[in-house]
């Protein structure tokens, strides 16, 4: 896996990142460190991974602020070690979710400790909160959870029950300095086949080739046939509110369509990460189901943290995988969701789409 | 009479305008020789006719627009050696700057040394001097210019301060902070910003050198403006501190001069520059802008005009959409043409051909001046008192790029909340304008 290739994939990370999972410069400075270095990450295959492999899923956990001020390096490794002193030797490591960040950290990490990195993940896209994952879906034991922050201060979490992961985690993650390398979730090669979202970062390495080899004119026609997925609108980002409350940036961005895409209006609540579009005030893409956003002039994916008002950008809508269309996902999403204002059911993009 | 002159890899051209400010003569030439070569031959395009001669002595005030700083950047031999001391450690060992692989490689050397901020001002390491040193004596006979970044400076800015303090004591040159040539956050961002403006300022440097020796040769010792990527101009004493700044200033001072030239408020502009195809918009005379750019694969804090590249333009949909976009920006269908009166493969109509390539060399001769700039401040910070500081560091900044003291004018002055930054945390900008002018 080369400096191309790895670049394929924190590109093709950034699009199933549903407009958040992180600052785009915190993938791109992993990246390049491991180019640097020299160190490559080695992926396994979802269909080979031995039932009895003992699988840990590190994540890299701080709020957007931090994360494009402070460093992230060593924490992770460091969180690692301690949990493999809890539990022992770790056959494989799996991402949390997709996105610049945690898929980067994941594979930056395997680099640096030649543990493998499995390919899929526990959610298939960026999501805000940890009930959002297949861990959560799955109710597994997400202990121990080991927090490890930049100055050598780290937490042994043992949580009664996978609900309070996400509370207390947050609260010690703040006073760490609101960035901490993070390594939870001791889980079997067995489940993970049964649970996690397979073949994620190689679906990855796919969208970042498609976007590479189509910057300019061609780049959306080309995202949207190889994704499956559904062009909403080109636009003019209209408006963006956005605020931050209890560690997570809560918003709304509104893109209106322009030339012959006049008309065809998208406004999405993000909590983070994108969790709802609406197609002229009428719901067009609930998650699971995510969207993810192009710059028309630089061919450049972008998130809820770079946008600014008049970026012309295309909005794509992406079916979630079908492991993830179930009633027990969309109930892990739902407080999210209310979160941003929706309190109604889940209803597949396609299905919402076809009937508008 | 004002004169200006564009002088870009492909040509070079010059324009005198009269007392009212209106365009009298004007001059363009292919030209392919490096910059510096062509520096006297430019100058002469208005200045050695007997004619020109015997008004040289009512010149009030001479302005260059060049795309020296991008030609470096492309080329980067010329650039100079860049320390980046980052105040970090124990974080961030393993997290290189975001350069390319030649900057990377050929020209940074850098060094992490402890220090740095928490998102809550906490302390993650205080600055042992003696690393500063130990870093500065490592480095002196390799780098002229160092580069100092520490996370969360945009609203601490005490530690980068005191390095480089610290750095101009051991005796270092140049030195630049990240919170100087950026308020916004992402410190990887910043400290390309300020790496590249610490590499390319010493090729502003002598060319703006080289310029004023030109112009003592035709008796002329005023201290030209440069053109900015905003269309504005300031001294070249201000703008070799920061060099980005110039890197789009043909594209953004050929849309304010076409804006300006054709007197109207909204518009849109086609342009080449090398083998570019381009489409700007302005709103009130100025290029629209964003705060961000790209410079190669790197992301900078500086302005930069919106320009969509329509250089592979095959009628389809994409790049119509691209045009059409544009016109719903900026509120209007009007577009004006430079330097594409040959092409064919425009498809809508245009107006105001006739300024072509010498559009920018008009807006530098008669352009005004505007300083623009963002502070951070943390939660707590008594704001409307570093408000009045600000407003009164912006005048002086403004006289410093050459603007005249009595017609400064404190167009825009706000206190936002700052996206990305820590709850609490706001953000002052300020907007200055006036005219071009030494006193």
């Amino acid at each position: 896996m080369d400096e191309t290739a790895l670049t394929d994939i924190l590109y093709g990370s950034i699009i199933l990142a549903a407009g958040g999972g992180g600052p785009v410069q915190s993938g791109k400075s992993l990246v390049r460190s491991m180019a640097l270095s020299r160190i490559r990450p080695k992926l396994i295959p979802f269909e080979s991974i031995p039932n009895s492999s003992k699988v840990a899923v590190p994540i890299a956990m701080g709020s957007c602020a931090t994360l494009l001020e402070n460093f992230l390096d060593f924490q992770m490794i460091k969180a690692l070690k301690i949990f493999e002193e809890q539990v022992g030797k770790v056959d494989a490591l799996l991402p949390v979710e997709t996105g610049q960040v945690n898929t980067l950290a994941v594979l930056y990490t395997g680099a640096k400790t030649a543990i493998p990195i499995i390919d899929a993940d526990g959610t298939g896209r960026s999501i805000p909160e940890f009930k959002n994952t297949v861990f959560y879906s799955a109710r597994v034991d997400p202990n121990p959870f080991v927090m490890y922050d930049s100055a050598g201060n780290f937490v042994v979490l043992h949580a009664s029950k996978i609900d309070e992961v996400d509370r207390l985690g947050r609260t010690i993650c703040t006073e760490m300095g609101g960035l901490c390398g993070v390594c939870g979730i001791q889980i079997s090669g067995e489940e993970i086949k049964r649970i996690a979202v397979p073949n994620t970062i190689s679906n990855c390495l796919r969208l970042g080739k498609v976007l590479r080899e189509n910057r300019g004119s061609r780049v959306v026609e080309a995202l949207v046939k190889c994704t499956d997925g559904f062009l909403l609108t080109k636009g003019r980002i209209a408006k963006i509110e956005s605020k931050v409350a209890h560690g997570h940036d809560y918003g709304m961005m509104e893109v209106k369509g322009l030339a012959s895409y006049k008309g065809k209006d998208v406004s999405i609540a993000f909590k983070n990460e994108g969790l709802i579009a609406y197609l002229n005030g009428k719901p067009a893409v609930i998650s699971p189901d995510h969207i993810f956003m192009i710059d028309l002039l630089t061919s450049e994916p972008v998130t809820f943290t770079d946008v600014v008002p008049d970026l012309l950008v295309a909005v794509i809508a992406l079916m979630a995988n079908p492991k993830r269309r179930t009633k027990l996902d969309y109930d892990g999403f739902r407080d999210s969701l209310r979160d941003v204002g929706y309190v109604g059911e889940y209803v597949p993009v396609e299905d919402l789409l076809n009937g508008s | 009479m004002n004169l200006g002159f564009v002088l870009t890899n492909e040509y070079i051209g010059a324009v005198s305008t009269d007392k009212f400010g209106k365009l009298a003569t004007w001059e363009i030439k292919e030209d392919t020789r490096k910059h510096e070569d062509k520096i006297d031959e430019c100058l002469s395009l208005v200045l050695t006719r007997p004619a020109r001669k015997k008004k040289s002595g009512t010149i009030r005030r001479i302005g260059i627009v060049t795309d020296i700083v991008k030609t470096a950047l492309d080329n980067p031999n010329e650039l100079d050696k860049v320390t980046l001391v980052r105040l970090s450690s124990p974080e961030g060992k393993d997290c290189p700057p975001l350069v390319t692989d030649f900057l990377s490689n050929e020209i940074l050397t850098t060094k992490i040394i402890a220090g740095g901020r928490g998102f809550d001002g906490r302390i993650i390491s205080d600055v042992d001097l003696k690393q500063v040193e130990d870093a500065y004596n490592q480095t002196k006979n390799v780098s002229p210019s160092f580069v100092v970044s520490s996370p969360f400076s945009i609203l601490f800015p005490e530690q980068e301060e005191m390095v480089r303090k610290s750095l101009l004591d051991l005796g270092a040159k140049k030195v630049w902070t990240t919170a100087d040539v950026s308020s916004l956050p992402s410190i990887l961002d910043r400290e390309t910003t300020a790496i590249l403006s610490a590499a390319s300022s010493v090729v502003l440097e002598k060319f703006y050198n080289k310029i004023r020796h030109s112009l003592q040769q035709f008796e002329i010792g005023i201290d030209p403006y440069f053109g900015r990527n905003d269309g504005t101009v300031a001294l070249g004493s201000f703008v070799k501190k920061f060099p980005l700044d110039t890197y789009w200033s043909v594209e953004g001072c050929s849309i304010s001069g076409i804006a300006r030239s054709s007197r109207t408020r909204r518009g849109l502009v086609a342009g080449r520059s090398a083998h570019k195809l381009w489409l700007g918009g302005y709103s009130d005379g100025a290029p629209l802008l964003r705060q961000i750019g790209f410079v190669g694969n790197m992301l900078v804090h500086v302005d930069n005009p919106i320009l969509a590249d329509l250089t592979d333009y095959d009628h389809n949909e994409s790049t119509k959409f691209i045009c059409e976009a544009f016109f719903d920006l900026v509120g209007t269908h009007t577009i004006v043409v430079t330097g594409l009166e040959k092409s064919k493969k425009f498809p809508f109509p245009v107006k105001h051909a006739h300024l072509s390539k010498v559009a920018a060399a008009f807006n530098v001769a008669t352009a005004g001046v505007k300083f623009r700039a963002s502070r951070c401040k943390a939660k707590g910070v008594n704001v409307e008192e570093a408000k009045k500081r600000f407003e009164s560091w912006a005048k002086t900044q403004f006289v410093s790029m050459g603007g005249v003291r009595s017609s400064f004018n404190l167009s825009k002055v706000e206190i936002i909340p700052a996206y990305n930054l820590p709850e609490g945390s706001v953000r002052l900008n300020v907007i200055a304008t006036g005219k071009a002018g030494q006193d």
